[in-house]
């Protein structure tokens, strides 16, 4: 399993998983810091561009949406598996190090699998990453 | 015809993003977009000036080349924030995708989001985001956001773009418009 890049708070998240989820995942101290602000969300957000076929559907449809059924069904109908590479990039870049960290301890708190603690690593390496291209730029 | 350059009340002319993107794809600066030249700015400032530069027009409108290198400096330093912001994502991008960790996280996630609902409507949230150039933005309410997927869905369902407060439509457009100490100038159109 790859390492995960976890926060204190995160790691007594995964630290209080049973055993057999927790065993072999080996963790790693995410000690880098981002100061989030309402404008570098902004900024970011503002720069992200999407192509894939599928989420521009979503973002079309979702404007006109009338009830939370028809949302609810609308979500359903996008299999993020499938969405490209590069348009996942650009969501996780506009979402940012603080919603990647919300999806992390999200993940941890509800892992019944391995395959929870398998994403809850993938999440945490690109929000390393994340953060680590964020501060090269800030510094 | 499209004007290339403001004229302030001073007689002098104003380099803008718009002169660099009809400077740069020329017959084509209407299907780019200033965000084309901000990457280029992030990537290769030097390069692009020197294109810019070579544009006998835009450098004769602007009072020749040294007024139009302080300009070009001026501009750079004006968006540098956003522009730091690219290269930060372009970086994060290669990265990711050298690495190989996007593709990891992507063949699991399918069946990964059809159990936690919450994932796939955070990310779609954003996609209903992204790329907007002025008001729809996060509000960073994290922890209201991930208060349960039903909340999540009925705000969301509640309007994206309309009254979602989950988007903070007082957030000001940006950059250059005289917020945060970003100098004054007309919204970006990115």
């Amino acid at each position: 399993m790859d390492a995960l890049y976890l926060t204190q708070a995160e790691q007594r998240l995964f630290q209080a998983l049973p055993a057999a989820l927790s065993a072999g995942g080996e963790v790693k101290d995410e000690t880098q810091q981002y100061e989030e602000t309402s404008r570098k969300r902004s900024i970011r957000f503002q720069i992200a561009r999407l192509h894939d076929p599928a989420l521009l559907r979503f973002r079309e449809k979702a404007l006109d949406t009338k009830s939370e059924d028809e949302f609810r069904a609308l979500v359903q109908s996008v299999d993020l598996g499938k969405i490209s590479e590069r348009d996942m990039g650009q969501l996780l870049f506009a979402l940012g190090p603080n919603g990647l960290s919300v999806i992390i301890s999200g993940i941890l708190k509800n892992a019944v699998k391995a395959e929870d603690i398998a994403m809850a690593a993938s999440f945490s390496e690109l929000r390393h990453e994340l953060l680590a291209s964020l501060n090269t730029v800030s510094a | 015809m499209v004007r290339t350059l403001e004229t302030k009340g001073n007689g002098k002319s104003q380099l803008t993003l718009r002169d660099l993107r009809e400077a740069l794809y020329n017959g084509e600066a209407d299907r780019r977009e200033d965000l084309d030249v901000l990457r280029e700015m992030a990537s290769d400032k030097d390069g692009l000036l020197k294109k810019i530069e070579a544009n006998d027009a835009l450098t004769h409108r602007l009072g020749g080349k040294d007024n139009l290198k302080t300009q070009f400096e001026q501009l750079h330093m004006r968006y540098g924030e956003v522009i730091r912001n690219v290269a930060a994502l372009k970086t994060f991008q290669e990265k990711v995708e050298k690495k190989g960790i996007l593709r990891r996280m992507l063949s699991g996630l399918g069946s990964y989001a059809k159990r936690h609902p919450f994932v796939t409507a955070l990310l779609l949230a954003s996609a209903a985001s992204a790329g907007v150039a002025a008001g729809f933005y996060f509000t960073g309410n994290w922890e209201l956001l991930m208060s349960g997927v039903g909340a999540l869905r009925k705000q969301i369902a509640a309007g994206v773009g309309r009254s979602l407060p989950l988007l903070d439509p007082k957030t000001p457009p940006l950059p250059g418009s005289g917020v945060e100490g970003v100098p004054g100038g007309g919204p970006i159109n990115l």
